[in-house]
């Protein structure tokens, strides 16, 4: 008995270190997990560009497209992203919401800028979805709600527009989970700190959309998730932290930047009064 | 990881032909079971069940490839749920994984190796004594 026991451990043994050594090897790299995984996204992401392009009209104004393009740049370039692999997508409904598809689209709905109070808020949201592109959170929760076979079934042609829809409303409605989304918003804060763009518009963004909560149920992947709205807020006051004689806080657009954004949103639907 | 004992009685032809096709049994299935481990187990339990009143060799020799296929098993069943889960699942592919299918590849293919050597030195009535599985086949199948 004692014997077979022996042979026994000096089997795992042999099984576990074998494991253990393989494991060693950079496999991703050899054979190019990356590159496919790229190649997956950008075919998911034009997909889903497509799939929404045919139910929304996107708004190509350059004067607009130019001030979402500076802010966008004010948060990548203070904090060493690459700007020209986001590409940011307004379009024209009243839903007051934001989000992130594969290949680092982001959607911005002409409801949320009219929405905000101010570009900083704005700001701040781009700001949580700049976190969740860097966090690769999109091509996770794709795969952990949908599984890598029908990801990659999609992603080589032969998956069908009503999968595509789906995932767009899945992507579009529903949160990630608790850790992502604090993970964003802390990557929110830290990214907004650096560009000089004060966090507490996000924080105060949150509280209000939780008393406006049965206009806005469902539709905003921000709030629609726990921890509760409340409690993120919360937590990104906590982050952000008390004044100090360093802390030097600019506005995210200039006045007339910020109304170009909104007189151009009204123009396209008018619903929330500010 | 094998050797060849001396067993307590010579065995008759018929009885290494038999025992020798146990070993065998479960080559044919690694081949149908690949996809899914269990079929090797099945293919294996039911040849051991056909024999199990058999002849002292008979049985012991399929005692051993009953529980070799019973550590494959578990082994490849480790492997099949990984990936389960990786295509349907929330697991992401990761070194670690593919690490662990070369490994148990390696496992299979030296077991699948020394399956087909065991059966042809059975089959020629000599007694194919298997490092660990032989040890614990000792220790269950009583003459």
């Amino acid at each position: 008995m004692k014997k077979a026991f022996l042979q026994f451990l000096v089997l795992l043994l042999v099984f576990f270190s074998s494991w253990l050594l393989l494991s060693q090897l950079n496999f991703m790299k050899y054979i190019h997990v990356d590159r496919i995984t790229k190649k997956t996204e950008h075919k998911l992401g034009d997909l889903i560009m497509d799939n929404i392009r045919e139910q929304k009209k996107e708004i190509n104004n350059d004067s607009v497209q130019k001030v979402l393009n500076e802010l966008k740049l004010r948060i990548c370039s203070n904090n060493n992203i690459n700007a020209d692999d986001i590409k940011l997508h307004l379009f024209s409904s009243e839903e007051i919401n934001a989000f992130t598809l594969p290949d680092k689209h982001m959607i911005i709905y002409t409801g949320l800028i009219k929405y905000c109070k101010n570009a900083d808020e704005l700001a701040g949201v781009m700001a949580h979805e700049i976190g969740h592109m860097e966090k690769n959170h999109v091509m996770k929760k794709l795969v952990k709600e949908t599984g890598l076979a029908v990801v990659v079934s999609i992603a080589s042609g032969s998956g069908n527009p009503a999968i595509i829809t789906k995932i767009l409303q899945l992507l579009s409605s529903t949160a990630f989970d608790r850790k992502q989304e604090s993970e964003a918003d802390a990557y929110a804060v830290r990214y907004l700190k650096n560009a000089h763009i004060d966090p507490a518009a996000l924080a105060n963004l949150f509280t209000r959309l939780r008393y406006d909560k049965p206009a806005t149920s469902g539709q905003f992947d921000v709030i629609s998730t726990h921890p509760s709205s409340k409690d993120r807020a919360a937590e990104i006051l906590k982050l952000r932290g008390p004044d100090t004689y360093v802390t030097i806080y600019t506005p995210a657009l200039d006045t007339n930047s910020w109304h170009t954004l909104k007189s151009a949103a009204n123009n396209y639907f008018s619903g929330y009064s500010n | 990881m094998s050797q060849t004992l001396a067993f307590p009685y010579k065995p008759n032809d018929s009885e290494a032909e038999k025992a020798s096709n146990g070993y065998l049994m479960s080559v044919i299935a690694i081949m149908a079971g690949l996809p899914l481990p269990i079929i090797n187990l099945i293919a294996t339990f039911i040849f051991y069940l056909g024999n199990r009143k058999g002849t002292y060799f008979v049985r012991w020799h399929c005692t051993q490839t009953l529980i070799s296929q019973l550590t494959i098993l578990i082994m490849n069943s480790v492997g099949f749920s990984w990936t389960m889960s990786i295509a349907f699942g929330s697991r992401t592919l990761s070194n670690a994984y593919i690490a662990y299918i070369i490994t148990i590849f390696l496992f299979n293919a030296v077991e699948f190796i020394v399956t087909i050597a065991a059966a042809i030195k059975i089959r020629k009535g000599k007694h194919v004594h298997w490092w660990f599985w032989g040890t614990l086949t000792d220790l269950i199948c009583k003459p």
